[in-house]
């Protein structure tokens, strides 16, 4: 029975994800029919835009976009692990990862969204 | 570092570069976000290149506890947003860091995690954090991997005592945590590097709680001392049978395996053509077997439907043979025409290759394998391997066969089990246990009820699936 269930879920997610990826080009198309730009230009600004904030990020600094949340670098301490298989220890070196935290309207809205559902 | 920038900045920076007015920069940017949160409310996942991928997760609801009061509170499910960063994003990110790189711990007391005590991994950790504060202290860019090797050539030699290493670790140690405070300044490029290393004194301190720093380290060094007085005996040992075991391992992985490598890889190389080659091959004559077949199948699955137990048998005996004849027919045909070289050919070619035996044998066996499949295949089951389904089919239940995977093959969706099992119920009782040997029959879909591109169908036959299980 469970089985049945498990194959139903898995059939219904995948399809789900393959089929609503907005992708680069459709996200310019979108901003382009929101502001009314040039093709070009709008790819050019998104192009402009991501790289500013991999630059802001690059250096260290975080990014505040009110009313969606907050682009930050986190600091990812070192660890040890262990290979289970072999049982070898491995240093991993501390890393930094960029982040995304929602800010206070998200969460609000996100909260609307599961309400209603 | 560690500024906080606003959308106003953002649009500073964008109208600089990209040559537009600042309010048009910032209506821009607003866009951007907004569309981005439009769309994640609608569903979708947002890919950006050089940003990375929004997407809208559901987090299940879960008990959790209010940390206050102690109460139980259930945490409904709800929505959050995961963010996974661009690959290029990353590096960029993650510049200060990159030139660190995963180092394998040489461990003084052998790989033996599972016999050591939990105490062990205290002075562990301790004597390779100065391995890893090594490069910090001296030049940036020096890899770890440099500062370990003598510490790693000197472990297989059994003939250093054991508690000389630790002394030259806790030495290290001590130096180390010293003289980055003196560099520090020096060098601001550093300034990940430094504030990892505050940090980690701090992490350090706040593990061992120690009240001043002379303090902590004394214990430490007693606690060293009084452990390799311990261990010393032990590990007289371990490192015996380390020099046993680690230059045997070093020889055949070196020196074996560059050689090994280059065969394996070619021998695979060379199967894999020849796997390939043997499946387009089988395909093309089943292609055109299929459409010889055909008047003789129908009649096969006629006569199934109407004769007795007793005669069915003989008759699928009959047909078999009939069946194989005309395969083998068929396969030699396919063979010359197709311009196929025979097996005797190839295995004449496999001689050249320099793992003969192998491959002969392996070829042959392919070669060989679809061709007695095809001959001696019931006349039942080749329906089954086709495109074109000659309904009604008869399977019987093998070993992994259930009867979602069935009705996936034959009906094109999963949910269309049920029909399967309500056509077959006379045999099925329990349809989550379909025992071995089963025989059932697969009906020809009825178009209004089983297609799989009719999400009703689809609906429907979960509807009916949902029915049938409660019932159980």
């Amino acid at each position: 029975m469970q089985v049945c269930y498990i194959f139903v879920n898995i059939a219904a997610h995948s399809t789900l994800l393959i089929e609503l990826i907005l992708k680069n080009k459709d996200f310019v198309q979108k901003i382009q029919q929101n502001l009314t730009l040039n093709g070009d230009k709008a790819a050019d600004l998104v192009e402009l835009t991501t790289s500013l904030i991999t630059d802001i990020l690059g250096d260290g600094d975080s990014l505040a976009i009110k009313g969606f949340g907050t682009f930050e670098v986190k600091k990812k301490e070192e660890r040890v692990s262990v290979n289970p298989a072999t049982g070898n220890r491995w240093m991993i070196p501390p890393k930094l990862v960029p982040g995304f935290k929602p800010g206070s309207t998200m969460k609000e809205k996100l909260k609307q969204y599961s309400g209603n559902e | 570092m560690n500024k906080k920038l606003l959308l106003q900045d953002l649009a500073d920076l964008l109208s600089d570069s990209g040559k537009i007015k600042k309010k048009e920069a910032e209506e821009f940017i607003k866009v951007f976000f907004k569309v981005i949160e439009n769309a994640l409310f609608e569903g979708d996942v947002v890919k950006i290149q050089g940003l990375g991928t929004f997407k809208l997760m559901q987090v299940e609801s879960r008990k959790s506890v209010n940390v206050s009061t102690g109460e139980e509170i259930n945490i409904k499910e709800h929505y959050k947003i995961t963010y996974t960063p661009d690959v290029t994003l990353k590096d960029i990110v993650n510049k200060p860091f990159s030139h660190l790189e995963p180092v394998e711990l040489n461990n003084p007391f052998g790989n033996k995690a599972t016999e050591s005590k939990p105490e062990i991994r205290r002075p562990e950790k301790l004597t390779t954090n100065p391995e890893k504060e090594t490069p910090v202290a001296n030049k940036i860019i020096q890899p770890t991997k440099i500062t370990l090797q003598p510490e790693r050539t000197t472990s297989p030699e059994p003939k250093i005592p054991p508690v000389k290493k630790e002394t030259v670790a806790s030495d290290k140690y001590e130096r180390k945590t010293t003289t980055p405070q003196n560099n520090q300044y020096k060098s601001p490029e550093e300034r990940y590097k430094e504030e990892r290393n505050k940090e980690n004194r701090n992490l350090k301190e706040a593990r061992e709680e120690p009240p001043a720093f002379k303090s902590r380290q004394e214990r430490i060094d007693e606690r060293e001392r009084r452990q390799t007085e311990r261990r010393s005996n032990e590990e007289k040992l371990d490192n015996r049978k380390e020099a046993e075991h680690k230059p045997v391992k070093k020889a055949t992985s070196k020196s074996g395996s560059n050689k090994g490598r280059g065969i394996v890889i070619f021998v695979c190389l060379v199967l894999l053509i020849f796997g390939v080659w043997a499946l387009i091959s089988t395909r093309q004559a089943n292609q055109e077997k299929e459409s010889k077949l055909k008047s003789v199948q129908a009649i096969d699955s006629a006569i199934y439907e109407n004769v007795p137990d007793k005669e069915f048998e003989s008759v699928i005996e009959d047909s078999v043979k009939l069946e194989a004849e005309i395969a083998a027919k068929v396969e030699s045909m396919a063979m010359t025409e197709k311009g196929i070289k025979p097996a005797a050919v190839i295995a004449k070619e496999a001689k050249k290759a320099p793992l003969q035996s192998q491959i002969k044998a392996k070829i042959q066996t392919s070669v060989a394998a679809p061709v007695s499949k095809t001959a001696t295949q019931p006349a039942v089951k080749e329906p089954a391997k086709d495109s074109g389904i000659n309904f009604p089919v008869y399977k019987t239940m093998g070993k992994g066969d259930m009867l979602t995977v069935i009705s996936l093959k034959y009906y094109g969706h999963k949910a269309f089990w049920v029909y399967l099992y309500l056509d077959n119920k006379n045999v099925i009782t329990d349809p989550n246990h379909v025992p071995l040997g089963t025989r059932i029959r697969i009906a020809r879909p009825d178009p209004s009820r089983i297609n799989a591109k009719d999400p009703n169908c689809v609906a429907r036959a979960k509807a009916l699936q949902t029915k049938i299980l409660s019932q159980q």
